[in-house]
């Protein structure tokens, strides 16, 4: 009975550790996402303060191309949105990881449970 | 020996804290604060490159000379040349987007960035400052309670 128990609490902790991994995971995508919005609305900023017939340029590759400034414009306003979508779902996946972690949890308390009584 | 450590482990702290908890605490804390200089030291390394660039930008020659210059074509080759536009000057404001301004424009735009980051630091030193202050209290309160622990068992 006690080495199945124990190949249990095994295969319980290691799968936690796999959604830790995964969480860790969620938390960097989540910084990186929120440094690019960042970026982006010092730029929607920027456009704001300039006149409508500034001179922008767009880097595309080793090339820097010119751009109407509300080309400039929809392409920054495309990008925030996409970037707000990305976080509202990783904060989702992240709230269910964190459940999926207190489930671990529990279980791998009930197995150090069971090993314990039945010692 | 023991009963003295247990009742040590067990004695609440001013916080309401049991010892180990006091030890998480400050474990934290260590790496908060490790965290904020971090990131404080890369705002101010950022701010600087604005304020290098402000000031590149009122170097620029402003009245009619020829404005021949060097251009480095690698580290130790350089090829004489020509400022073909000195009232404007290109800025890179972030996410691959340049924007033609002139030099006086460009000097504000740098030092708006510059403010900006002034104002971000020090927010995170005001945040820096409470936790070392809140760490140092609670190093006094791990001491105070060795001391205890030293005192018990020497009875």
């Amino acid at each position: 009975m006690a080495p199945d128990l124990n190949k249990k609490l095994e295969d319980e902790v290691e799968k936690y550790r796999q959604t830790q991994n995964d969480m860790k995971k969620f938390v960097t995508q989540q910084q990186q996402l929120f440094v690019t919005k960042t970026e982006n609305e010092f730029v929607k900023q920027e456009f704001e303060n300039l006149d409508s017939d500034a001179t922008v340029y767009k880097l595309v590759g080793p090339v820097l191309v010119k751009q109407e400034l509300s080309e400039g414009k929809e392409t920054v306003e495309k990008r925030l949105v996409y970037c707000e979508g990305e976080l509202k779902r990783l904060a989702t996946l992240m709230k269910d990881t964190e459940k999926k972690l207190e489930i671990h949890r529990e279980v791998i308390a009930k197995i150090q449970q069971q090993i314990a009584s039945n010692k | 020996m023991s009963a003295a450590t247990a009742s040590a482990s067990s004695e609440q702290q001013p916080a309401g804290l049991s010892m180990a908890q006091v030890e998480q605490v400050r474990t934290q804390l260590q790496s908060d604060i490790e965290m904020l200089q971090s990131s404080i030291q890369r705002l101010q390394y950022a701010q600087e490159g604005f304020g290098e660039s402000m000031l590149a930008v009122s170097r620029l020659p402003t009245n009619n000379q020829d404005n021949s210059l060097l251009v480095p074509l690698s580290s130790s080759m350089y090829v004489p040349g020509r400022l073909s536009d000195p009232d404007h000057v290109l800025v890179d404001i972030g996410t691959g987007f340049f924007v033609q301004m002139r030099p006086k424009k460009a000097q504000d735009y740098f030092k708006r960035k510059h403010d900006y980051l002034q104002v971000e630091i020090d927010k995170l030193q005001k945040v820096l400052y409470d936790k070392l202050l809140t760490r140092q209290q609670i190093t006094g309160i791990i001491q105070m309670h060795l001391q205890q622990q030293q005192q018990q068992q020497q009875k």
